[in-house]
């Protein structure tokens, strides 16, 4: 059973690294966001299943904090980072997306 | 960790290890500073698995506290100033050191893109003349080799003070080691932190008396339903989670800090979604909490004295309750201090009207620059 939650949690770790992709190439700044933000989701997800292999239940409380302040970023994004009508074109971030 | 790792294990640790290498270096070497900005908060999550993987339960909540909230809002607000004053764009911080000299030749070399450099080694050092370059690099090196050397021919023997701790850790009224040595073997470096802390936001307030970035602005509030309902559901939680961090903190990982950041994070997003004012304006209730935790502190220190004798010694019995008092009020007040440092900045002094517009996280102005940093598009050129 350890085998199997901790190979799910390399996995995770290796669709998180992959993901890293998104937040590189880009090219608009809300993929960057949305990016780091699913980077955030997976985090918890792998935080969780070590709380479970490793048998340390605190792991939980950090995956419960991630989880609960994850939206701090977003907010602070939307409010400060971003800008709203951008004069390049294909540069107007989709109005639906921004907090996740 | 004394069990052999199994493979799948080691694969985990060396992704980890290697990502958190990756994303130092991208971080250090992109030329978009928003990138980098994003980047730091992935690398905030990677550190956390990291210490999760070194069995540093506590560090890796203070890091997720810290890191979710109040260093991700942080740095993105302060892209946002750079990107107002026209310098987050690499271009744009071309032209802005251009200007700075009063050079308006190189000024018209800068505005075709020649040669951007990394975001964050924008620097002077740069610039340097090689000899020096080379020799600072070959300095970094002779010490990382250095370490490593040393670190390679270490005799194989166990701390000895985790066993300190462990031997004397029931006088402490505490069952969790990390609490114990911050607040009892070692609460005189606690204290003086938190004294930095209260230091650093008085620092920051008096920066400018003038204008403040986050005073409210009533025109630029428009009603967020979403906004307004996110806080109203996840700040008390905040609240709960905090109270919890404190208590939990006395006998596994959390503790004063951890909550104090956790809070911070929650007033952030109030701050975001303008239910929580300029705080700073003269508010004198706001100023006696950022200091109240470090006068508990202290009082309880020196209170305690005619029982034993020594400063910040809890006498016996009363352990568990002064920490758990002291740990309590530091997080009110930590938070408090970081939600400071995070709305007493002043307004951004200077605004480029063009830049005012412009979604800076994109393409400042419009201009696109290819991976090798040629700009393919300049609108300026176009005019």
């Amino acid at each position: 059973m350890t085998t199997f939650l901790f190979g799910l949690a390399f996995f995770l770790l290796l669709n998180l690294t992959a993901g890293l992709g998104r937040v590189i190439r880009g090219p608009v700044a809300v993929d960057r966001m949305v990016a780091a933000q699913l980077f955030g989701t997976t985090g918890v997800g792998i935080l969780l299943i070590l709380a479970e292999a490793m048998e340390e239940p605190a792991l939980r409380d950090v995956g419960f904090i991630f989880a609960l302040l994850a939206v701090v970023v977003s907010v602070a994004f939307v409010k400060r980072g971003w800008v709203r009508g951008g004069e390049g074109e294909g540069d107007e971030p989709p109005a639906e997306e921004g907090s996740r | 960790m004394g069990i052999p790792m199994t493979p799948l294990e080691w694969g985990l640790d060396a992704t980890v290890a290697l990502l958190l290498v990756g994303l130092a270096g991208r971080i250090l070497f992109t030329r978009d500073l928003f990138e980098a900005t994003v980047l730091f908060i992935a690398f905030g999550l990677t550190l956390s698995l990291a210490w999760v993987r070194l069995g540093a339960a506590n560090v890796a909540l203070a890091e997720a506290a810290l890191g979710a909230g109040v260093t991700g809002a942080l740095f993105l607000t302060a892209f946002h100033r750079l990107a107002r004053r026209g310098l987050a764009h690499p271009l744009d911080r071309q032209r802005y050191r251009a200007d700075e000299l009063h050079d308006r030749s190189s000024r018209g070399r800068a505005d075709r893109g020649d040669d951007p450099k990394p975001a964050l080694l924008d620097v002077g050092i740069l610039h340097g003349p090689l000899w020096l370059r080379a020799s600072m690099a070959l300095a970094g090196l002779a010490v990382t080799g250095g370490i490593a050397a040393r670190l390679l021919t270490l005799a194989d023997r166990p701390p000895s003070l985790p066993i300190l701790v462990e031997a004397h850790l029931a006088e402490t009224g505490v069952s969790n080691p990390v609490t114990a040595v911050l607040l009892n073997f070692r609460a005189y470096d606690t204290l003086l932190e938190v004294a930095v802390l209260v230091v650093a936001m008085i620092a920051v307030g008096s920066l400018d008396r003038g204008s403040r970035a986050f005073v409210r602005d009533p025109e630029e509030l428009e009603e967020d339903p979403v906004l307004d309902a996110l806080s109203r559901l996840v700040v008390p939680l905040a609240g709960v989670a905090a109270v919890y961090l404190v208590w939990v903190g006395s006998h596994g990982p959390g503790g004063a800090f951890q909550a104090g950041a956790l809070l911070a994070g929650a007033g952030v997003l109030l701050v975001a979604a303008g239910l929580m004012g300029p705080v700073t304006e003269g508010a004198a209730p706001i100023r006696a909490l950022a200091v109240m935790g470090l006068a508990i502190f202290i009082a309880v220190g020196a209170g305690s004295m005619p029982w034993t004798g020594s400063f910040l010694a809890y006498p016996p019995g009363t352990e568990y309750g002064l920490i758990l008092l002291v740990e309590a009020v530091l997080a009110l007040s930590i938070a408090v201090v970081l939600i400071e440092l995070f709305v007493d900045v002043p307004a951004v002094p200077h605004v480029d009207p063009a830049l005012a517009k412009v979604d800076p996280t994109g393409d400042p102005l419009g201009r696109r620059i290819s991976p090798d940093g040629a700009v393919i598009r300049n609108p300026d050129e176009e005019r």
